[in-house]
C-alpha cells in the first residue's frame, strides 16, 4: 500500500517527526481526489458509529422508548464522558431497562482530563458508561434483545445483531457483505474494515441520503442526521472537532481510533477520509482545516477549528517551539 | 531524508499501522555496523541527551561540594516518574545546593507516573515544578551556570555559560561539530546530531577510553556506575528506561518523540533509533530486536520487555485484538 507524507513537524528548523497517511474525496461519481492508494483494507474503527446505529433506527426502538432526539444522537458519537453524556446514558437505561453490567467493557473513566480528575478528586469509581463507546454499546443492546437474543451476547461476532450491524456496513459502504473484514475493536465489539475509499463513500451517502436506494434506511439516516446537527456534543463533546465540525448543519465528522477520519459535506456532495498510517490522533483538526482549504469548503468552520486547535507546536511552559505543517495535496 | 518502516501492526489479520524510522548501531571506533535509514540524518536528542547534561557538574564535584548524595545525583541524568521517592531527592537536591522550587524555569506539571497522579489528584496537590520529568536536569543546569559564575536563574537560556559548557560535552561525547539547537519540551535547549553520533555518544559512556578527553573519559567513568546502581532515578517504576539500567552491561536513555540511546558494554557497541512519528510505546520491541540481533539478551532483560506485550495488540478489555511485527533483522 501505498502513502504519502501528510504532515511534517518541525521544531525550530529541524524537521523532528512525519507522519504518513491517506486521503479520499469521493463524489456521486466516485473517487475525485486522493493522497496515496484508496482501495487498500481500512478499519472504519469509531468512524462506523453513525452506521452502526442505523438498524435500531430503522426498527424504531428509540421511539418504541420514548428516547429523546439528544439521547439517540449518543448512538452514533464516542462522548468524552461530559456530565450531559453520563445523564444521557442514564436516562435510556433508565427508559430501556438495559444494565450497565451488561456490556462488554471494563469500567473506566472519561476521555476529558478535567472530567477524570474531577471524579478521582471526588472518589468516584471508573464506570462502564464513562467509555467513550457507552452510546455504541446501548444502541447494540436495545437490537439485541428486539431481536430476541440475550442482552450480554450482543458484543458476539456471530450473533444475529452482529450481523446486521455487519450488513449495513456492507450497504453503506457500497461493498459486498463477503469483502468486508472484521477485527475486535478497542471495547470489546467486532471492528470492520472496508477499501478505504468506501468510509469516504458511506460518508457522502450519510450527508447526501438521497443517494440511498433503499426508503426506510434513507429515512433513518434523514432523522439522524437531523438530531446529531441539533445535539453535535453527543458524537464528541464540546469543543472537540468533531463537534465543532458537526455544529455546522452542512457537515458531519467522525473520528476513529489509529488515525482514521471521515467527513461529509452536502453541499458539495462530498465524502472525504483521513487515515494517518501511525496511528496519530493528533492531526484531526489540520487534516480538515486543510481539506477544506484546499476543496474551498466552511472557512468559518476552518476558523472555529484554528481557534481551538493552534498550528504551531508549544512546549510544557506555553511556548511556540516548532510548527505542523500539511504537506499532502488532494490531487484531482 | 532517508528512513524506512520499523514496525508493522497488524489487528486480526489486516495491516492497521506501520511506523517509520531509523535505527543504528556503531562499533568500538563509531564507525556505522548496521543502520536502517540515512545514519547522517539529523534528530533530536531530546531526553536522551541527559546523561551526557549531567556531566560537567559531576566533573566539577559540584555534586560532593553541596553533600548531594550519588543516588541524588542520578536524578541529573533521568527523566523522572514523578513518583515519591523521585519528589523527596529533588526538595533534597534543592535545600542542598540553597536553591528553590520557583528558580526552574518549567511550569508546574503533574507526574508521568499514573498513580502518583492519581494520589496527587485525590489528596488535593497542585500541579508543581518537580512533578515535571526535567527537574533534576534543570536543577544541575542551575549548579553549573553558579558555578561558571552565572546568574543560576538563566541556566535555561540559548548561550547561557551553562548551555555552552554542555554543548562542548555534548559535541565531544558524541564525535561531531554539527550541532543544531531547538527548545525542549521544558524550555531549556535542545540539541540534534546526525543520528549515528547518539549511538556514538552512547558507546563512549561505556567505552569511555575513546572519549578524546582525558577529564572528560574520567568522569564518565565515575558517572555511569550510579545508573546501574539507582536506575529507579532515570525514570520510575516499571519504566523501560529503568529496566534496561538494571542490567549494568546495558545503557539507555530514551527522548520525546520517539529518540532512543542504548550502548552495550562487553560488546562495546552503540545504538540509536527513532520513530519519525514520535512513536515512543514500541521501543520494547526495538530493544528486543536489537539486543536480540547483537546476542545480547540477558535472560532478566528479555523476559521485563517481554512483559511489556511489545508483539501483542490488547484492547481496553484485555483482549489479544492483533499483533505487531519487525521490518528489519540485525545482523553484524
Amino acid at each position: 500500500m501505498r502513502t504519502e507524507v501528510l504532515f511534517e513537524e518541525y521544531r525550530e528548523d529541524v524537521l523532528e517527526c512525519l507522519h504518513y497517511g491517506n486521503a479520499c474525496v469521493v463524489d456521486r461519481t466516485g473517487v475525485v481526489a486522493a493522497v496515496g492508494d484508496t482501495e487498500w483494507t481500512c478499519y472504519y474503527r469509531s468512524a462506523s458509529k453513525p452506521i452502526q446505529a442505523l438498524p435500531t433506527l430503522v426498527r424504531g426502538l428509540h421511539k418504541k422508548y420514548g428516547l429523546t432526539e439528544e439521547e439517540t444522537a449518543i448512538f452514533s458519537g464516542s462522548h468524552w464522558g461530559d456530565e450531559a453524556h453520563v445523564r444521557v446514558c442514564e436516562s435510556i437505561m433508565a427508559k430501556t431497562g438495559l444494565r450497565e453490567e451488561d456490556m462488554v467493557m471494563l469500567p473506566t473513566y472519561p476521555n476529558r482530563p478535567a472530567r477524570r480528575e474531577a471524579l478521582l478528586r471526588a472518589n468516584c469509581p471508573p464506570r462502564k458508561i464513562y467509555h467513550n463507546c457507552s452510546g455504541k454499546h446501548l444502541c447494540l443492546m436495545l437490537l439485541a434483545r428486539e431481536l430476541g437474543e440475550p442482552v450480554g451476547d450482543y458484543w458476539k461476532r456471530d450473533s444475529r445483531t452482529q450481523r446486521i450491524v455487519k450488513e449495513m456496513i456492507a450497504f453503506m459502504s457500497d461493498t459486498a457483505h463477503e469483502d468486508i473484514r472484521v477485527g475486535v475493536d478497542g471495547c470489546g465489539v467486532p471492528v470492520f474494515a472496508v477499501p478505504f475509499s468506501r468510509i469516504a463513500t458511506a460518508y457522502l451517502k450519510l450527508s447526501c441520503p438521497e443517494l440511498i436506494g433503499d426508503a426506510t434506511i434513507r429515512g433513518a439516516v434523514v432523522d439522524n442526521m437531523r438530531r446529531l446537527h441539533a445535539h453535535p456534543d453527543m458524537i464528541a463533546g464540546e469543543g472537540v472537532v468533531d463537534t465543532v465540525i458537526t455544529a455546522d448543519p452542512d457537515l458531519i465528522a467522525k473520528s476513529g481510533a489509529m488515525g482514521v477520519y471521515a467527513i461529509g459535506v452536502r453541499s458539495r456532495g462530498l465524502g472525504i477520509a483521513f487515515k494517518v498510517i501511525d496511528g496519530s490522533h493528533d492531526e484531526f483538526a489540520d487534516e480538515a482545516i486543510e481539506a477544506f482549504r484546499q476543496l474551498g469548503i466552511a472557512p468559518d468552520v476552518a476558523a472555529a477549528i484554528r481557534e481551538r486547535y493552534p498550528d504551531h507546536i508549544m512546549n510544557d511552559n506555553r511556548e511556540i517551539v516548532g510548527r505542523r505543517r500539511p504537506v499532502f495535496k488532494l490531487k484531482y | 531524508m532517508a528512513f524506512a518502516p520499523l514496525v508493522k501492526e497488524y489487528r486480526g489479520e489486516t495491516l492497521d499501522l506501520t511506523h517509520f524510522g531509523y535505527l543504528v548501531v556503531v562499533d568500538e571506533n563509531s564507525k556505522v555496523l548496521y543502520s536502517v535509514g540515512d545514519p547522517d540524518d539529523i534528530v533530536y536528542y531530546r531526553s536522551a541527551s541527559k546523561p551526557i547534561q549531567a556531566l560537567p557538574v559531576i566533573a566539577r564535584g559540584l555534586d560532593a561540594r553541596y553533600g548531594i548524595t550519588e543516588e541524588e545525583s542520578t536524578l541529573f541524568a533521568g527523566s523522572h516518574a514523578g513518583e515519591p521517592y523521585h519528589i523527596d531527592a529533588l526538595e533534597s537536591i534543592l535545600r542542598k545546593s540553597g536553591f528553590t522550587e520557583d528558580m526552574l524555569v518549567m511550569k508546574p506539571a503533574v507526574p508521568a507516573y499514573g498513580p502518583a497522579n492519581e494520589a496527587r489528584i485525590r489528596a488535593g496537590v497542585a500541579p508543581r515544578k518537580l512533578f515535571h520529568n526535567c527537574a533534576g536536569k534543570h536543577c544541575a543546569l542551575m549548579l553549573l551556570q553558579r558555578e561558571l559564575g552565572g546568574e543560576p536563574r538563566d541556566y535555561w537560556q540559548m548561550g547561557a555559560v551553562a548551555q555552552l559548557e554542555v554543548q562542548r560535552w555534548i559535541e565531544t561525547v558524541s564525535e561531531t561539530r554539527q550541532t543544531h539547537l531547538g527548545v525542549d519540551g521544558c524550555g531549556v535547549p535542545v540539541f540534534a546530531v546526525p543520528i549515528r553520533c547518539i549511538a556514538t555518544a552512547f558507546k563512549n559512556m561505556v567505552a569511555p577510553e575513546h572519549i578524546p578527553d582525558d577529564a572528560m573519559a574520567e568522569t564518565v567513568s565515575r558517572f555511569v556506575p550510579r545508573i546501574h546502581r539507582y536506575p529507579h532515578m532515570m525514570r520510575g517504576t516499571g519504566y523501560i528506561c529503568t529496566e534496561i539500567n538494571k542490567d549494568d552491561n546495558l545503557l539507555g536513555k530514551g527522548g520525546a518523540n520517539g529518540v532512543y540511546g542504548m550502548a552495550l558494554k562487553r560488546e562495546k557497541l552503540g545504538v540509536a533509533f527513532k520513530f519519525t512519528d514520535g512513536t515512543e510505546h514500541l521501543w520494547p520491541m526495538i530493544l528486543l530486536e536489537v539486543l536480540g540481533g547483537l546476542g545480547a539478551l540477558s535472560e532478566r532483560t528479555r523476559k521485563c520487555f517481554e512483559a511489556m506485550h511489545p508483539y501483542d495488540i490488547y484492547n481496553d478489555n484485555d483482549t489479544l485484538v492483533g499483533h505487531r511485527e519487525p521490518c528489519f533483522e540485525v545482523r553484524i
